[in-house]
Parts: C-alpha cells; structure tokens; sequence
C-alpha cells in the first residue's frame, strides 16, 4: 500500500488507544506503521532491480517486522532519555507502552501490503515464496476516505470531545467491513474467472488463475491464468457476463530456449524472474538479421513492449541466437 | 652506574625474573572446565546461521560456520579451564591465552581477594529418596567473578584444595557445607555400608519418623539413659555421614543417619541444625510446604540449643533466611551480635534482611559495622562497598530511581530472555517437524526462530549491560 494509507493507519492505532500507553506513542506509531517501507534505502547503493530485489524484502517479513518493532522504541527512548539528560529532567516515554504500540503498528503493514497483488515474502530469509492477498488494489482511495476522515474528525475539538476515540474504533470497523466486502467480490470474481477462462482456454489446461482489484472500482477486476501452453490476460465485470480484452502469450518452446538461457544469465532478468508472478517473454523482431530485443513483461501489470518501471524488462540480444532460436 | 656495578647486578635481576617466572607458572593443583553452557549456546546460534546461509544457497559459508560451531568451538570448551595453584584462581586454555597475548587482560584473583564464595544447588534428577544435584559455585573479588560448575571429580578435588584455604566469612552455608561434607561417590558408599544403614531401597518404601517435637521429647524422657563416650563418637559420625549423604543428593539415606545419630544425642543443636538443613533440601526437592515448616521448626529449635554458640547462630541465621523466615533469622543474629559484636557474616545478614525490609539506613548500618570489624582485608573491603552503594542509594534520589529503573529493566529482560529462549527451542522444533508436513509450516518455523534468536540476543547483551551498578 502506499504510504498514506499506512501513515492513517498508525494514526488511526493511535487514535484508538494506542497513544496512552506512552507519550510520543502516536509519532512512534505512524513511523512504525511505515517502518518497513525503509527499505527504500537500497536506492541509495543500488539500481532500481537491486530495489526491485529488495523491496517488500526483509524488512517485510516476520523476522524484519519483529526486528524493527523492537528497534524502533530502543531509539525513542534512547533518544527521550539523552534528552531528558540534556535538559535535565525526568524522561517522559515508556518503553513497555512504546514497544507494544509498536508491535501492533508495525504488524499493520505487512498485513496491508499482503491485501495487494504485488505479494509479500513474509518468510524471508528462509523462504523466497511470494504471498498474495489480491483484495485491495495498491491506492485505493476509499481506505483514503475512511481513515483520513476519521483523522480529520479527530483533528476537530467538538468531534473529537463527543465521540473520542469511537471515531477511530468506527474507522477501523468500516476498513474491515470493506476489505470483506471486497474478499467476497474477490471469491466472486475467482469463480467467474474461472468459468471464463476455461472457455478461453478451450484445449489447454488451466494452471492458475488470479484475479486482482482495480483502481476504486470493486466491480472490475484483472485476471490473469496460465495454462500449460500460454499466459493469459482479461477484464472481468462482476455487473456483466462478459469478459472483455483477452491477450494471450504463448509460453516460450523449445525453439526459444536458446533466448532464454541467455536472459537467465542477465542480472535484471534474474531478479525480474523472481519477482514476477506471472512472466511472459517475446522476440521483438523474430526476422531480425543483426540484433533485436528480449521483452519480458509481469503480466499482473503491463505487457511486453510496453514499458512500465520495472515491470516490463528489454534485453538486447545477438540475432545469431535468436536465429539459433529459430 | 658504573658500567661494572651493573654487570654485577645482572645475576641479581635475573634471579628475580626467574623467581617471579616461577611463582606465575606455579604447577596446578586442581583446575576444573568452564561451564560448557555459554560455548553450546554460541554453537547453537552459528549452526543456526549456518543453516540459514545453507537455506539462501550460500553453501561454503555455511559449511565453514558449521565447521566453525562443531570443531573448533567445542576445542575451546574442553580446552577452557580455571585452575588453581594454590594461591589464586585463574582462567586457562586458548582464549585466555589469546586475551592476554592480545590484549594484556588475564582472568586471575587471589585467594586474599575473594570476597564471596557462594554456592547454589541445582536439582537435575530425582528418584525417590534421591536427588541429582550440580553445584554452581561463583567467587567474586576485585570486581572479577569465577563460576564453577560441579562437574564430577576434578569439582571435588578443587573444592577440597581450594575451599579449606577461604575464609569462613567468606562462604556461604551451601560452600562451608561442600567444604566439610563433599564426598567421593565411591567412599561414601563404602561409609554407608560400614555403618549398616538400611538400603535405599528400603527406606524408599518406609515412611520417615522424625519427631522432634513434644512426642519426641516424651518418648525421649522415658528412655532418658546418659549417652557413653562410644556413644557419643558414633553419634558424630552419623551426622557426618548424614551431612555427606545429603550433600550428595541421598536424602532418604541420610534422613535415616541423622534419625540415628538423634536417638544418641536428641538434644545436640549441631545435629538438629544438620537436620534441619536436610529437611529443607528434602522441600525443595519435593516441594513440599509442609517439610519446609518443618525445617523452620527444627531451625528455632536448633537456635534454642545453641544458646550461646557464635558460630552455629549465624548459620541458623542463614538458614532461616533460606527458608524465608527473616524474623527468627534477625532474631539469630541479634543475638549473635549481642554475643560477639565483631561477628561478619552476623552483620552481613543483618544488612540483608535490613535490605528485604527496605530499611536502608539499617543496611548501611550495618555493613559500615561489617567493615570496621573485619580482620580480613577483602571482607573489608566488599563491606565498605556495599555500604558506600547503599549510603549513595540513600542520599541521592535520582541515583536510587536510576538503580530500581535499572533493576526492573534487569528482571523484564531476564523474563523475556527466558521466554525468547523457548519461543527459539519450540519454533525450530516446528520448522524440523513442521517442514516435513508443509513447507510453509517449516518456514514460519524457521521465520519466528529467527525473531526469537534475535531478541534472545539482544536480551542477553542487555543483561550483561545492566547487570552492573551503574555509577553514581
């Protein structure tokens, strides 16, 4: 999720009671909430595929998330006490209250983040397999809605003296209510999907299918199979029958392994192929006579050719083995 | 200096040089391995990481680590040990050796320097009327601290060599106890044969009969015969054959030696202290609230019959303190005071009974008295510190906050470090069994032994950070 949304969340947490168990517990807890997003870091040392690598890496997983819930509390009242020492008097935080607001606010954002379809690896370093929640698309502005309107309520005197933190308790409630409104649109459109995808299928086999959310509309979702021969992609409206704009990518045969061998050996591919949940890969120009270019694309977001960050990827490569392709 | 003047003086200097060569690498009279505990936990974590690092494909490391963690850690246990020459203590093996070569830093204390000597039981195992123990003996002194682990014979050897040479008031009662009654295994046996004390066999099945009380003092007057010399003789050593038996974990066995050495001699406070001190081990090991009343019954009656006897009443008075009955421990040590007011180990227990109280004034007190009376420098010297602590934890309320927020710390993170332990144990029993039933059970497994390793860690770096007073 973006960082907003995490941000009202830990705001929210706070909010709803987590800010009496210290003072500065409701900073700690919009800094938690948002905590293993530091990962951001990497791009200090490295390229946007060392980021792609690393993102939603270990300070994501359980290990990490533990790690920086305890860290991050250590430094508050590392840093309350050397003031309190400075200024001389008495420190004000507590570490017990600043270390239980940061576990519940850090462990807000790999569930967050898991709601996406771009995945998680809660298990890192012991396992690399993603995990995908595919309910909430990345920015959904009705989560914005409900928790910034929470926040603003709270910001306001006679609000905030009348309902107090049931403000937060009711903008909490109504994110979950949503979220399983839409895990049942989700069921929904994994059942439709699949009925439409073994029409589209006709001979092949379907492997796996997901369906993902789209932006703000809960009624439309993107779904994307494999079969044992293609990838596939469509639109599906929960409202209509109809699946709409399928594109089909046909898995690379024997004739290409030459292709792939050589992208598997290319850095940015590896760590493309690790991230991408569903990768197709194409030639851009099959005839070409002295050089041409590998597209590799995740299908959840975009399309061979068509660039999009680090989502699509283009290699160029020798026609020679290209032609030995042939 | 005339250049022949030092030509001469050059024997002379390697006289001395050679002297003090010989006095540092005196031969050792008894040595005994360092506890292997810490060198398996470092074991155990870098075997974890190593099956980390095996799990990410990073196999020559893991491979070296693994190496690391079962060949070359386990040398340096079996090669780590604190010998004693006869005139101090000191850590020997490769890594006191690097330590000293590297940095200049030699674990080494004088016998004159200990300050403490206190022993803590360990129950490993029990059967029946028998009880496993280990002994964990720490020596502190010049701000330095030896443990010690029981560990079999070379534990015995140094506790004789070493243990008679400590001053009295330097022991505890479980260390003074190890000191007289530690026994080998084999030589005990043959005692209790010689003294044809019913098999423990027997005695498991047979329910004790202490009576020490009214119906002991009844059925005592009617058999009311003046005890002989023999008489007396066999009672002594009775209760020293109980007093080894108990020392030893044979509870039950030496239960049934003191119940003999008391139909001799029922009124000997010695004995009844002895006894006492058996009653309580048998609580512990039990757990039995109702032998632990006994035990104070046999404590008060055991100060009675002291009367005046300066050296028992301040161990009842730290038996009573074990037991957890500080009003009749403070009343033991009054006495003593009363009777001999140079008394340490009175004033030292006084103090800390003041301590539980929270009378701080009495503590220091007291200790400032524990360091005027003491003959012994080093005793001195610990009792003038504790009472200069105490006296700075009485003046100064921000250094008395400084220390309880200190002290609290210290017991949520020995909390944590426990259950973190056992979160590690119980998780990465789940990714071995886990694993082989889903993958994904083996890893959040190995995910949450990981979070537990790291705040285990973290925990124990934190004792180590707290543990010491911090500074005024």
């Amino acid at each position: 999720m973006d960082n907003l949304t995490h941000s009202l969340v830990g705001l929210t947490a706070a909010k709803a009671g987590l800010e009496r168990l210290s003072p500065g517990a409701t900073t700690l807890c919009v800094l938690a909430a948002n905590a293993p997003d530091s990962d951001i870091v990497v791009l200090a040392f490295g390229d946007r595929w060392t980021f792609l690598q690393h993102h939603r890496g270990i300070t994501h997983s359980i290990v990490g998330v533990i790690a920086l819930a305890i860290i991050l509390p250590l430094l508050f009242y590392g840093i309350d006490r050397l003031w309190s020492h400075y200024k001389d008097q008495s420190p004000r935080t507590k570490f017990k209250g600043l270390l239980l607001a940061s576990f519940i606010a850090s462990a807000t954002h790999p569930l967050l983040d898991w709601t996406n379809n771009y995945g998680i690896r809660f298990f890192l370093p012991w396992s690399q397999k993603w995990s995908y929640g595919d309910l909430v698309f990345i920015v959904d502005p009705y989560i914005w809605l409900i928790l910034g309107g929470a926040v603003f309520l709270l910001l306001i005197k006679r609000a905030r003296e009348r309902w107090g933190q049931n403000i937060a308790y009711v903008a909490i409630a109504l994110v979950l209510c949503y979220w399983s409104a839409l895990a049942f649109a989700h069921s929904r459109a994994v059942a439709r999907g699949n009925e439409a995808a073994a029409k589209m299928a006709n001979v092949e086999t379907v492997l796996r299918l997901a369906a993902m959310p789209r932006l703000a509309n809960p009624f439309r979702w993107d779904c994307v199979f494999e079969t044992d021969r293609a990838t596939y992609r469509f639109d599906l409206g929960l409202l209509s029958d109809a699946a709409g704009n399928p594109v089909r990518y046909e898995k690379p045969g024997l004739e290409l392994q030459p292709v792939v061998d050589y992208v598997s050996q290319q850095r940015p591919a590896q760590i493309f192929q690790g991230f991408a949940r569903f990768p197709v890969l194409k030639l851009a120009d099959p005839g070409c006579t002295t050089r041409t270019l590998v597209q590799l694309a995740d299908l959840r977001y975009t399309e061979p050719g068509r660039s999009r960050g680090t989502f699509s990827l283009e290699l160029p490569i020798d026609c020679p083995v290209a032609r030995s392709a042939r | 200096m005339s250049e022949t003047k030092e030509l001469d003086t050059l024997p002379v200097l390697s006289e001395v040089s050679e002297e003090r060569e010989r006095v540092r690498k005196k031969p050792n009279i008894a040595s005994v391995r360092v506890s292997p505990g810490p060198y398996l936990a470092l074991a155990g974590v870098v075997t974890f990481i190593s099956a980390l690092l095996l799990r990410i494909n990073y196999d020559a490391a893991a491979l070296i680590m693994i190496a690391v963690a079962w060949l070359m850690i386990p040398v340096l246990a079996l090669s780590d040990r604190i010998a004693f020459d006869g005139l101090s203590l000191r850590r020997q093996g490769p890594l006191a050796s690097f330590l000293h070569l590297f940095f200049g830093y030699r674990k080494q204390i004088s016998i004159d320097d200990f300050e403490t000597v206190e022993t803590q039981a360990v129950r490993t195992l029990r059967r029946g009327g028998r009880v496993r123990y280990r002994y964990r003996t720490q020596i502190t002194g010049k701000g330095r601290e030896f443990v010690i682990v029981s560990g079999g014979r070379e534990y015995r050897k140094l506790v004789r060599e070493l243990f008679p040479l400590i001053h009295e008031s330097k022991l505890d009662n479980r260390s003074r106890d190890l000191r007289d009654y530690l026994n080998d295994p084999n030589f005990l046996n043959r005692k209790t044969q010689l003294s044809q004390l019913a098999s423990s066999d027997l005695l498991d099945v047979t329910g004790p009969d202490f009576r020490l009380g009214r119906k002991f003092r009844r059925r005592a007057d009617v058999a009311e015969t003046p005890a002989t010399p023999e008489d007396l003789e066999r009672a002594r050593l009775l209760r020293r054959l109980g007093n080894e038996l108990r020392v030893s974990g044979r509870l039950r066995e030496a239960g049934e030696a003191f119940r003999r050495a008391m139909n001799v001699r029922p009124h000997g406070a010695w004995l009844i202290y002895d006894f006492a001190r058996l009653l309580r081990s048998q609580a512990s090991a039990q757990a039995d609230a109702r032998l632990l009343s006994r035990a104070r019954a046999a404590l008060r009656l055991a100060s009675i019959r002291a009367e005046n006897d300066v050296v028992l009443l301040p161990l009842i008075g730290e038996s009573f303190l074990e037991c957890g009955d500080a009003k009749h421990a403070r009343r033991a040590l009054e006495r003593v005071v009363e009777l001999d007011s140079g008394n340490f180990k009175a004033r030292v227990g006084l103090a800390d009974i003041a301590l539980r109280e929270g009378k701080l004034a009495h503590v220091i007190h007291h200790y400032q008295e524990a360091a005027r009376v003491s003959s012994e420098q080093s005793l001195a010297r610990y009792a003038r510190g504790e009472g200069e602590y105490y006296m700075q934890l009485n003046n100064d309320d921000d250094y008395l906050a400084a220390e309880l927020r200190r002290i609290n710390w210290l017991q949520n993170i020995t909390r944590i470090r426990r259950l973190a332990l056992r979160v590690t144990n119980a998780s990465v029993l789940l990714a071995l069994i886990g694993g082989l039933i889903d993958p994904l059970a083996g890893s959040l497994g190995w995910s949450l032994a990981s979070s537990a390793l790291i705040i285990w860690l973290l925990s124990l770096a934190g004792t180590h950070v707290l543990f010491e007073r911090s500074k005024p």
